[in-house]
């Protein structure tokens, strides 16, 4: 009974976070379901996007809605990673005392926005990584742990690739998503012009802690998966690799590099929640198809037949998950 | 599980249990048709029993097999719900956890359950309606044709060929040929007992042909026909034994008389003997005393003989020692030497004729009786090994006797052919021909009979490659020396000439 009330609360807090976000960011409905779900699910996400689209109002009116810090850095190539994590500095105490302290840096938050982190150098990347993966710190001989939950969604222009540090897919693993905020329909600019003439600031209200999204996440955790839901989410995943045996011919034909198993944890992580989200208490293939993209899309490499067939990586996920559903049958 | 799950797992048990009866009717439908049509098209039927077991048994294999294809395991029938209905896996996950009691998974079951009991089970597709359908369909299609096809008529088959038994039968040309034998043999020149003794032979066996069934019948009363007729006309003939008796005399004259006499050459042996008794000084004395010698010696040879009184030849060679006799008791003190040479002459010439007649009719007996056994032998193809002995041997102390190439055979005496006498006027059975012809005409070139028939015969063999082309010429010579040119003389084997 209690958990029954508590799946309930769990649609009707998605909701309130919906509706509250609604107030802030005008349309990406599909982004701003896919960040709720990453969010629960504890995973961090990756935006692709022009400037302007609101990534960063996305992230700062999510950090209102759950109550949680937010801090934003701005990558560039001068950045540290020190800058990012925080460093040692030594300080004078109230005694005259030199001692080091540690000064934490802006990763320090449970949300963090990661403005064009392809900007940063490799070694500043990997530093936004390491806590992105690990939820901790290591700074000389010290670990900080980062309250949970922490969460990361980093961006990328991808207009400006001048002078940039494309992240390595080995990294770029590190995310659950990848989502690609797209320019808004006039009806949905007019919107924002509208909503920002009467002010730029967030007015989304909080309706929840962190401590219920950790409560949402492990409620999500014990949705039911039947095993031909799992067998078709595996499947999936396998598909993306051209070099394994009977491998599919979408992957033979257009794929370059395939996903990691990361990317079928994800895909059953997130569509757990993504199942209770819509007032499910099971996971369906429906639910496998529509995560597959955002799960899928950084996580495999094109060949140069799908870019001489002009097709897109979505393009390609697309004929993966026809082949899979056919295979499956 | 309960409600919304299970009325559409009822649902599609009964489905399958319909469908699987379904099937097994249809497939006992099936086989009926099927040994109905095999029963049709064989001439042999089937038992009636098969037409029970085989049903049955289809039925119970079909219905079974499809009962387990139709009939759709939990699993797989949640898989058809959500499909079926856009579930989203809500019944494959309640199926796959049904014995898991967390909350989640019983919110999930129940969320299931509720939207599987707004489903009516009438919306569930029968699954196989269609080709159970069909195979309904096929079954009393096969059925049908099981009935309407007629039955195959049993075809008698042909009787298997006979093969073709050997049908003994006497011939009609077989029985004239007989009839004419008999009838010749009556006609001939054979002395009248020799005729009786052989007619009284064939006549009861044409008489009575018709009695015998088989060849080894027929061979074996030919064979005693045969030994019969042959042993009389040995015993009835006495020349042989008139021959042996004085042929081994210790006298010349007397052995030179019986050499004349198996040569039938009597004038020219009295010649001789007459010379051999004259004497160069004509001492009658003398002549006298070698006649009676001669004449004495013939008469105790002779008086050996086991004759039959009324036998001519025995008759003459008395009547010739009686004469002798006469001559050899003269005085030839009283008469002249002419006298008693004249008085040997004449009794020489008196008796001539008459054992030469007596000869002549003994070698007719034996030229009949000879020419009679092999007609029968011809007429009716005895086979060798049938053939008894008979012709008699030849004489003792005459091989090597030919007839003398210088005194060609006169008319009326016959034709000595292969060592064997034919008087003139006998007939043969021509085989080429099949008919009984006179000998001579088949000697004489008849073309018709012989000559024609032996050409056709050659052309047809060197046409069909039987006769060897070179032979051919030696054929037509040997067919135009036979026509008519040497008749009577030069036969070419002279050796061991058969006499009576």
């Amino acid at each position: 009974m209690e958990n029954l009330e508590r799946v309930k609360q769990f649609s009707e807090k998605i909701a309130q976070i919906k509706q509250e976000l609604a107030k802030d960011v005008v349309g990406q409905e599909d982004i701003v379901n896919n960040v709720i779900i990453a969010m629960i699910a504890g995973g961090n996400v990756l935006l692709e996007g022009v400037p302007g689209v609101g990534k960063t109002r996305l992230v700062r009116s999510l950090s209102r809605v759950f109550e949680l810090p937010f801090s934003r850095i701005q990558f560039t190539p001068d950045l540290m990673p020190s800058d990012v994590t925080g460093t040692d500095v030594i300080e004078k105490d109230e005694q005259g005392k030199m001692n080091t302290v540690f000064r934490k840096g802006p990763i320090f938050a449970n949300l963090v926005l990661a403005d064009e982190i392809n900007r940063a150098t490799p070694k500043t990347q990997s530093a936004m990584l390491e806590v992105m993966q690990e939820h901790k710190i290591t700074v000389g001989k010290n670990n900080y742990v980062l309250a949970e939950p922490f969460f990361v969604l980093a961006t990328e222009n991808p207009i400006e690739q001048d002078g940039t540090y494309p992240l390595p897919e080995a990294q770029m693993d590190r995310f659950m998503f990848k989502l690609i905020m797209k320019f808004p329909q006039v009806e949905e600019l007019m919107d924002i012009v509208s909503m920002t003439q009467i002010t730029m600031a967030e007015t989304a209200n909080a309706v929840m802690d962190g401590e219920t999204v950790l409560e949402m996440r492990a409620l999500a955790s014990t949705v039911p998966v039947h095993t031909d839901a799992m067998r078709y989410a595996t499947e999936l995943v396998t598909n993306t690799h051209p070099e394994v045996k009977d491998a599919s011919s979408t992957a033979k034909n257009y794929v370059k590099y395939g996903a990691s198993p990361r990317a079928a944890q994800a895909l059953i992580t997130c569509a757990k929640v993504r199942a209770l989200m819509n007032g499910n208490y099971n996971v369906s293939k429906e639910d496998i198809d529509a995560l597959a993209y955002p799960v899928l899309r950084h996580r495999i490499k094109i060949n140069y037949n799908a870019v001489n067939e002009r097709l897109t990586v979505d393009d390609v996920i697309a004929l993966l998950i026809k082949e899979t559903r056919k295979t499956a049958k | 599980m309960q409600g919304g799950f299970n009325k559409f797992r009822k649902k599609q048990r009964l489905i399958a249990l319909i469908n699987s009866l379904v099937w097994g009717i249809a497939a006992a439908i099936f086989a009926v048709g099927g040994l109905l049509l095999i029963d049709k098209l064989n001439t042999k039927s089937l038992h009636v029993v098969l037409y029970v077991l085989i049903p049955v048994a289809t039925f119970g294999a079909s219905s079974s097999a499809a009962w387990f294809a139709y009939k759709q395991k939990d699993k797989k029938l949640a898989k058809t719900l959500d499909e079926r209905f856009a579930l989203n896996d809500r019944v494959q996950t309640m199926v796959e956890f049904a014995n898991v009691q967390t909350d989640m998974v019983r919110l999930q079951r129940e969320d299931a359950q509720t939207r599987l009991q707004d489903i009516s089970p009438s919306q569930l597709q029968w699954k196989g309606l269609w080709s159970t359908l069909a195979a309904f369909i096929v079954a009393v299609a096969m059925l049908v044709t099981g009935l309407a096809v007629p039955k195959k008529t049993v075809e008698t088959p042909p009787p298997p060929p006979e093969y073709p038994t050997y049908v003994f039968e006497i011939t009609l040309a077989q029985r004239t040929a007989l009839g004419t034998l008999i009838k010749n043999v009556k006609e001939s020149r054979a002395e009248d007992e020799v005729k009786t003794a052989i007619t009284a032979e064939l006549e009861p066996f044409l008489a009575n042909i018709d009695e015998i069934e088989t060849e080894i019948e027929l061979y074996t009363e030919l064979a005693r026909i045969i030994t019969v007729i042959d042993t009389f006309v040995e015993e009835h003939n006495t020349y042989k034994r008139v021959y042996q008796s004085i042929r081994n005399s210790g006298l010349e004259t007397v052995q030179q008389f019986a050499i004349g006499l198996g040569m039938n050459a009597l004038p020219t042996t009295f010649e001789t003997l007459l010379a051999a008794f004259e004497s160069e000084e004509k001492d009658g004395a003398a002549t006298s005393a070698a006649i009676g010698e001669f004449t004495t010696e013939l008469a105790t040879c002779f008086a050996d003989v086991d004759e039959v009184a009324t036998d001519g030849l025995v008759i003459a060679m008395g009547d010739l020692i009686a004469d002798m006799q006469t001559v050899a008791a003269i005085d030839p003190t009283v008469f002249p030497y002419d006298w008693i040479v004249d008085s040997t002459k004449k009794a020489m010439n008196d008796n001539v004729a008459a054992l030469a007649n007596a000869l002549m009719a003994q070698t007719d007996n034996r030229a009949v009786t000879s020419d009679v056994i092999k007609k029968l032998i011809s007429i009716f193809a005895m086979p060798e090994e049938w053939i008894p002995e008979w012709g008699g041997k030849p004489l003792t102390g005459l091989d090597g006797m030919q007839q003398n190439p210088n005194e060609p055979n006169k008319p009326g005496e016959g034709i000595i052919i292969d060592g064997i006498l034919y008087p003139s006027n006998e007939t043969v059975y021509d085989y080429y021909t099949k008919v009984i012809c006179e000998y001579g005409k088949v000697f004489e070139g008849d073309a018709y009979n012989y000559k024609a028939a032996i050409n056709t015969l050659i052309s047809e063999g060197i046409a069909n490659g039987t006769i060897n082309p070179e032979v051919e010429e030696m054929l037509r010579a040997y067919l135009d020396a036979l026509s008519g040119a040497e008749v009577g003389g030069g036969n070419g084997d002279e050796s061991g000439a058969e006499q009576v």
